[in-house]
């Protein structure tokens, strides 16, 4: 084979090689959407930022870092939402909405209501739960899909 | 020992390191160590501000194919990755700890096979920069195995891919590129390199 057609071949090697990671990138954000295994955050229309089971695992972390938090405490495996708002830079916002997986569940509260009570937490299944911890660990929503943050 | 064993032996002895490693000779091999180290250093020193993922390929990848192109003997990839993964180790570059090692190490052992393919024609503008570009896209794919290998949730790894493998082809490409043209230009006055 000619170099020249060598290098028609290098060229369209390159194409597959950058259309397969635009596809995967695609397959996971829209495979993730539809099983609430990814959560957009949007604010203005706009998302601001994508969190998952690992994004939350590791806010965990870092929130139990910061309050000097024992890792044996009963909130293993959860962060605080008001955590993960700052974490993934939302602000100048007055309303969270979340709403799950089942359209019917859908969740608003002012921000300054917003309580640190009101945790994330990551299920098997590699979707993330809301819980009231402070209210008998009242779950508020099943399975998150979005959260939305509203002026 | 009978007279063409010891003619053998004698020719041997003679130039004993003809052929230390791969088929290169120690002066290449020490040619192939400054560049390894380059790449390495360069890595380390040169902090380019454009925040784009993959714009420290314009240097990585042309010293890689530049680096190959002056020594086109197959293996120098290999030296070069060796060399460099290992200084990445050493210098604790990057957040992968020691598997840092094989971000250095695959991009050189491509090139050798890429070189082989395309004939050693480095020297060549296109050759040099889808070279640069295949080389900067399997560091990138280095880069995602490493990620879901330690565990980093596949949000940071998947969002913005399509992106990124733009940026690892352009900055790879230009690297390739401009490295081809170092090589038209040296290649003839280092003739007698040996």
């Amino acid at each position: 084979m000619k170099i020249d057609k060598r290098i028609v071949l290098g060229l369209i090697f390159i194409v597959v090689i950058v259309g397969s990671a635009f596809l995967l990138e695609h397959t996971v954000k829209v495979q993730g959407s539809n099983s609430a295994r990814i959560i957009p955050v949007i604010q203005n229309n706009e998302t601001i930022a994508f969190v998952d089971a690992g994004v939350i695992e590791q806010l965990r972390e870092q929130e139990h870092a910061m309050r000097e938090v024992s890792e044996g405490s009963d909130n293993t495996g959860e962060v605080s939402l008001e955590f993960v708002l700052g974490s993934v830079g939302g602000f100048d916002y007055r309303y969270i909405e979340v709403k799950g997986l089942d359209d019917s569940e859908t969740w608003r509260l002012e921000q300054s209501k917003l309580d640190p009570a009101i945790v994330l937490s990551s299920n098997m299944s590699g979707t993330v739960a809301m819980i009231n911890s402070e209210d008998g660990r009242q779950i508020l929503i099943k399975a998150i899909k979005e959260i939305h943050l509203i002026k | 020992m009978n007279q063409p064993e010891k003619e053998e032996l004698a020719a041997e002895l003679s130039s004993p390191l003809d052929r230390f490693m791969f088929d290169l000779g120690l002066a290449d091999l020490m040619r192939l160590s400054m560049f390894g180290t380059l790449i390495a250093i360069s890595k380390y020193v040169l902090r380019i501000p454009m925040h784009l993922p993959g714009h420290s390929s314009i240097y990585w990848m042309g010293l890689l194919v530049m680096g190959k192109g002056l020594i086109p003997k197959f293996g120098s990839g290999i030296i070069m990755g060796l060399v460099s993964g290992i200084l990445a180790v050493v210098l604790g570059l990057g957040k992968e700890g020691v598997f840092v090692f094989f971000k250095y190490f695959i991009p050189g052992l491509g090139l050798d096979f890429l070189a082989v393919l395309f004939f050693y024609k480095l020297e060549s503008i296109w050759v040099g920069a889808i070279c640069g570009a295949l080389i900067s896209l399997s560091k990138m794919l280095v880069n995602l195995l490493l990620g879901i290998a330690l565990n980093i949730p596949m949000v940071f790894l998947a969002m913005g891919l399509g992106f990124t493998s733009i940026t690892h082809t352009v900055f790879g490409a230009a690297g390739g590129a401009l490295a081809a043209i170092v090589i038209k230009r040296l290649k003839p006055r280092l003739a007698n390199w040996e």
